[in-house]
């Protein structure tokens, strides 16, 4: 305890940092933090039925993913809309909707205006009223896996800050590069959360089809 | 095979997936996770054997039933 008010062994005051506690006055907000603020605000912002949806989904494991896919959307998000919406976005949302979600992903990618942060939190829930009525579920979760699936196949061009006010955008060198020599347990385990996601109506073959896709591409046949 | 023939086949394959793909809802709800997971890994399994042993066949050998499964699907959420 004493060391994390930055007092050496023998009780005097140090420097009043400690290695093992973040300074939140001098250290930036992590992305994750980020990525919490906005769906906070986007859930105020969404119909009350669909603000339940929503925080039930942020409330479990799959708000651990989304956090995750935001920083794929993110990554994405200088990709031009119609690539963006099909690479890391997927039918779930409208095209509209996708959009909203580049929005809100070049804030997230470049968050230098805190003010932007709330902009970002209401294209967010912009971008899920596209699912449609009673579709924010399906469309949430489908942009989500089609967002994890793009980054862990390495499909996500990548923007890397060569020097201080440089970004280069790096494109993966074969697209293929990261998914090769997966045995097919591991592929199909790796894909079987498609088989889990919300339908956008029952009888709907689009879960099948995703999974089918998503093992073929880890296979690389 | 017949394009028509090829294409009800598929129809039904997706069926047989969609209904066991419906036991993994039922089994989040009533089983314990362990017995949840290992139905997971089973379904998958076997849908992706449908897909390996019955719909790839069909799609690589009748031109033009991949882009129209996957144009119907991405359309209407089904192949019709």
């Amino acid at each position: 305890m004493w060391e994390d008010q930055g007092r050496q062994g023998h009780g005097w005051f140090g420097t009043g940092t400690s290695d093992t506690t973040p300074d939140p006055g001098v250290r930036p907000a992590t992305p994750d933090d980020l990525g919490r603020l906005i769906a906070q605000v986007a859930a105020q912002h969404l119909p009350r039925r669909d603000r339940h949806d929503f925080e039930e989904f942020t409330g479990q494991d799959s708000g651990k993913s989304l956090l995750e896919a935001m920083q794929v959307w993110a990554e994405a998000s200088h990709l031009p809309p119609a690539a963006f919406r099909k690479l890391v976005v997927g039918p779930g949302l409208t095209a509209e909707g996708a959009a909203s979600l580049q929005a809100m992903a070049r804030t997230l990618a470049d968050p230098s205006d805190p003010a932007a942060v709330a902009q970002a939190g209401i294209q967010l829930a912009s971008a899920l009223r596209t699912a449609g009525p009673n579709n924010l579920g399906y469309g949430l979760s489908y942009a989500q896996d089609t967002a994890l699936d793009a980054d862990a196949n390495g499909l996500v061009p990548e923007r890397v800050q060569v020097s201080p006010g440089t970004v280069e955008v790096r494109r993966p060198e074969t697209p293929t590069a990261s998914i090769g020599g997966q045995s097919k347990v591991e592929c199909i385990a790796s894909c079987s959360s498609y088989l889990e996601r919300p339908l956008p109506f029952p009888g709907s073959d689009r879960n099948t089809w995703s999974f089918h896709r998503c093992v073929s591409r880890c296979m690389g046949t | 095979m017949d394009h028509k023939v090829a294409e009800h086949v598929c129809r039904v394959a997706f069926r047989c997936s969609r209904e066991l793909a419906e036991l993994l809802p039922f089994a989040a709800a009533f089983c314990e996770s362990r017995d949840h997971q290992a139905l997971l890994k089973a379904v998958a399994t076997v849908t992706d054997s449908i897909r390996t042993e019955i719909m790839d066949p069909l799609l690589d050998s009748n031109a033009g039933l991949r882009e129209q499964v996957d144009a119907s699907v991405e359309t209407y959420g089904v192949f019709i």
